[in-house]
């Protein structure tokens, strides 16, 4: 006993047979089984996963993302030759446990390894360590182990005494076997809990993560007054999990894979199988495998690996942290990709029609989410151009405007001293500058901006003489319509754009207005996300797409996929048609011939 | 995504055809149209105007069978079948240098506008420049973007002069249209330069290669056809209802006069001329890209240069000196009626002498034998 462990804790001799045990490797597997075996934290929503993830997985780990782990290294027989690799691996990290013991029954060392602040330690005690440990265990010589006691389908382990351990000891839903070290230490790091016992060159990984989590809220950057109030945490599995509740498809698939060389981020790239382009999938999955990078923090690290043109202002790649909208663009026949850390998962493809929807567009009656959307449209335009008509209205083309009107305009502009344009950018720039500070502040200072802002820039400004009052009003309406965009990137790429505009408007009028709007839609029409054009469906006009774009038509008129995406599945509603027919249920009673006849 | 898609390949849908014909016929012209008409033609412009979209119309067909006779090449790749090899390097030379004087002196045609009635302080060369490099950004993508320009433009085109035509009713007096022919020999002159509008559409017979559903290429370039003579006949109505024959004459753009005399009861913009102007910007852009880019496409085409798109800046410094060429306006709607009645024969024309000299000399592909 004592010798197990001193040899535990301060290492035994080295090992010599460390390659003998190559020919059990864990894959002559019955094949249900191997869909479970590779998945770092098998929840049992990844089965459906299927085999093309595994494979993935497989490659991704065996590629060996991570420099710093010895190169293909399998467990050896020892105990202690096995620790002290991994203590190799790990060095002196303060997080990093290992627990040594001796399973009760067999008088074998073993260890557990995890990361400390990881994993629910009072499980590991409940469910690993004391049925373990405990001695009256009657367990288990090796002449036993030949004899399987189960159906040899649910096995994991490969090794027999491991699939004893793993069936009759380990209180644990979903185990996986490792053989190589680069799995050990990512099942580590990803916050598994890994079993290494004396004399088995293979090892188990017990998924009993425990970390702390936001627990599931109310996204604040896309609020709604009737629609879920669920978003996207931190957390990809329980993102994951999100999806799943609200689409209870079998083909919802969901594949991992890794990416970051140190950060190791869990990518999961979500689709309907059966409804989705093979061909987009395919890209995305291409382009997300083919990163990289040494860390992944946020799905904007992605979006902007992956997006299709990096030198243009227009977001190419909606996020979101409603898992609604995110549910609603994979029936559309989207793909969804969510990234470990963060509460923003991307949207692939996008066109610029989706940056004024609002996923409240669908929950409320077809007439009013028109309406809104009205709105919305215009305060997108008023956003890109208002500002900069008024400049060209005021320093052009004073005749088009009303003699009253005119003949205020200028009453107002009698004691401004600088140019429209000047007073347009400076007003502009202050704009920006208050939402900026507003947005960084703490919130208990935030009303100073606020203040601030509305007394020296709207009052004090125009007292001074240098803006004109009517100025103040248009640059007010130009902020607002910029906040009445649904999409936040979307709305900043609209301001940028916007400087320029009001340039070209202090120079040449509306001619310059009109060139550099012009400008803007040849660069709009040159962009693509992930293949399908930006302006789809206006520009190439698919007329069945137009339905859901300035009016949202009623649910039952849109009874289409979006065409642009050349989905699989191309129908919502196939019945669409019956539901009118309602009104023969017989219940209005108004009229005899309304019953149906028996 | 994949090459599943028709718009991948560098295709063109029927809508985008029809886009695309539109956007580059309805130009800066059309301010120009009814003054140009009623000098011939008299109050039978507005049938001068009708009549003049057959000759064009012919020659759209007549293209297009051509081109079925050659799926898979443009004009400037099947000129040198069709016609003995030196005399089509003469006839291809000819067509360059005569697209290259129309894009300049639309340029010019409507920098000279634009320096007329909104920005007087602005010296035309600035105005002009500024469109010019516009278009140079704009022609230097591929055709896909090409043509979703124009679908997102169509509207431009149509609705200003549509809701001017309505709101100039109030002013028009029906005796300015009688009588409907005065002389024959003054409606086919207006017939002659009614169809010098359409000349701006070189880059058609270029698309059919590329189009998505080739059957459709009659119908769809006969849409864009109707829906510019639509407009046409609203400008060339609207101005002779509004300002009579002998009045007309005296206005060089007549059209734009007609937006100077609408005003919009109860709306906020108390005179139209330089919306309308800015959003006519568009519809000369379109106008302007269209020739520039039948222009670079034919010389990268012919000479087998394969990318049009390194052509595009070292042209710009061309069109500049033709465009600011003619000294006055004057001399510059000598030049232009010219030159638009070189093109009538030169871009319509050629359309029916191809289509002879392929059925004569038996070249490319017969009816029979044609692709599915």
């Amino acid at each position: 006993m004592l010798e197990i462990i001193k040899e535990l804790l301060f290492g035994g001799e080295p090992v010599t047979e460390q390659h003998g045990s190559k020919s059990q490797t864990p894959d002559p597997a019955p094949s249900h089984v191997v869909e479970l075996a590779p998945l770092p934290t098998p929840l049992p929503m990844e089965t459906t996963t299927g085999t093309p993830s595994r494979s993935s997985l497989q490659s991704e780990a065996e590629s060996g993302g991570r420099p710093h782990v010895a190169q293909g290294g399998g467990l050896s027989q020892s105990l202690s030759a096995n620790l002290k690799a991994l203590k190799q691996i790990f060095g002196t990290s303060a997080d990093i446990t290992y627990r040594p013991f001796v399973v009760g029954g067999l008088q074998l060392g073993a260890a557990l390894i995890y990361l400390d602040g990881m994993v629910d330690g009072p499980s590991i005690n409940e469910f690993v360590l004391r049925p373990l440990m405990q001695r009256d265990q009657q367990l288990l010589a090796i002449s036993q182990v030949q004899t399987d006691p189960l159906p040899s389908g649910v096995a994991v382990a490969t090794n027999p005494l491991l699939l004893q351990i793993q069936h009759m000891l380990v209180f644990n839903g979903a185990l996986a076997e490792r053989t190589l070290f680069t799995q050990i230490v990512d099942d580590v790091l990803a916050g598994l809990t890994v079993l290494l016992i004396d004399t088995m060159d293979s090892a188990l990984a017990i998924p009993l993560q425990g970390y702390e989590e936001r627990s599931v809220s109310e996204p604040p950057t896309e609020a709604l007054v009737r629609g879920p109030r669920d978003g996207f945490i931190e957390s990809i599995r329980i993102n994951m999990s999100l999806l799943r509740r609200k689409l209870k498809d079998p083909n919802l698939r969901m594949e991992i894979v890794r990416v970051g060389r140190r950060t190791n981020t869990e990518v999961a790239i979500c689709f309907i199988q059966d409804v989705a382009n093979p061909k987009l999938v395919n890209e995305i999955r291409t382009r997300i495998k083919g990163i990289d990078i040494d860390g992944i923090l946020e799905s904007g690290y992605l979006e902007q690996i992956i997006e299709d043109h990096h030198f243009s202002p227009f977001p190419q790649i909606q996020n979101t942290e409603r898992a609604d909208r995110a549910v609603a663009n994979l029936l559309e026949g989207r793909v969804v990709v969510l990234v470990d850390g963060t509460p923003f998962c991307l949207i692939l493809p996008s066109v610029f029609n989706q940056f004024y929807q609002a996923p409240e567009d669908y929950y409320e009656r077809f007439l009013i989410a028109t309406m809104i959307r009205g709105i919305r449209i215009i305060s997108l335009f008023f956003s890109l151009t208002f500002t900069s008509l008024y400049v060209a209205l005021i320093s052009f083309h004073a005749e088009m405007l009303p003699t009253k009107f005119a003949v205020a305009v200028a009453g107002g502009r009698a004691g401004v001293p600088f140019p429209s344009v000047a007073e347009a950018f400076f007003m502009e720039l202050s704009m920006e500058i208050l939402r900026e500070a507003a947005l960084r502040l703490p919130k208990a200072i935030g009303p100073t901006v606020s203040i601030v802002g509305a007394l020296v820039i709207g009052e004090a400004s125009v007292r001074a003489g240098i803006v004109s009052p009517l100025m103040v009003i248009v640059v007010a309406l130009t902020s607002i319509g910029s906040f009445a965009v649904p999409s936040y990137s979307a709305a900043i790429a609209l301001r940028i754009v916007k400087f320029p505009i009001i340039l070209a408007a202090g120079t040449f009028g509306l001619y310059g207005v009109m060139l550099a709007v012009i400008g803007l839609v040849v660069h709009l029409a040159s962009l693509k996300s992930v293949g399908v054009p930006y302006l789809a469906p206006f520009a190439p006009m698919k007329p069945e797409d137009v339905k859901d774009t300035i009016f949202r038509l009623p649910l039952w008129a849109m009874t289409k996929r979006p065409a642009t995406l050349r989905t699989q599945d191309a129908t919502r509603q196939p019945h669409a048609a019956s539901l009118l027919g309602a009104e023969n249920l017989g219940i209005e009673g108004e009229s005899g011939h309304g019953q149906p006849e028996r | 995504m994949g090459n599943q898609s028709g718009e991948e390949h560098g295709s063109i849908t029927p809508y985008q055809l029809t886009a695309i014909a539109v956007g580059s016929i309805i130009g800066v012209g059309v301010l120009a149209f009814p003054r140009l008409l009623v000098e011939q033609a008299g109050t039978a412009a507005p049938l001068a105007a009708l009549l003049g979209a057959i000759p064009p119309a012919l020659s759209w067909v007549a293209w297009v069978k051509v081109g079925r006779k050659f799926p898979q090449q443009t004009p400037a790749e099947y000129v040198t079948k069709l016609i003995w090899p030196p005399l089509a390097w003469v006839y291809a030379l000819l067509g360059m240098i005569f697209v290259l004087i129309i894009t300049g002196l639309t340029v010019r045609e409507f920098g000279a506008v634009v320096k007329t009635s909104v920005l007087p302080n602005t010296p035309i060369e600035v105005s002009i420049s500024l469109l010019l490099l516009a278009a140079a950004y704009f022609v230097r993508y591929d055709l896909q973007v090409f043509a979703r320009v124009y679908e997102v433009f169509l509207p431009l085109m149509l609705a200003p002069l549509t809701l001017i035509g309505l709101l100039s009713l109030k002013n028009a007096r029906l005796v300015y249209l009688m009588p409907v022919i005065t002389d024959w020999l003054g409606l086919l002159k207006g017939i002659a330069m009614a169809s010098v509008g359409y000349i701006a559409f070189v880059i058609g017979p270029f698309l059919l290669p590329s189009l998505t559903r080739p059957k459709e290429a009659v119908k769809s370039g006969l849409w864009g056809i109707g829906l510019s003579l639509f407009v046409y006949m609203l400008a060339v109505t609207a101005s002779l209802a509004v300002f009579g024959p002998e009045e007309l004459k005296h206005v060089i753009w007549p059209t734009f006069e007609l937006v100077k005399t609408t005003t919009v009861p109860g709306f906020i913009l108390e005179r139209l001329e330089s919306a309308f102007l800015g959003i006519w910007v568009a519809a000369v852009f379109t106008t302007v890209g269209g020739t520039y880019y039948a222009l670079v496409v034919t010389i990268a085409q012919f000479f087998k240069l394969g990318d049009h798109k390194t052509l595009v800046l070292p042209l710009i410094p061309i069109i500049y000196m033709i465009a600011m060429g003619p000294a006055s306006i004057h001399s510059l709607y000598r030049v232009v009626t010219f030159f638009g009645l070189i093109g009538v024969g030169l871009v319509q024309g050629t359309g029916f002498l191809f289509l002879l000299l392929s059925v004569i000399r038996k070249k490319g592909a017969q009816p029979g034998a044609t692709k599915a």
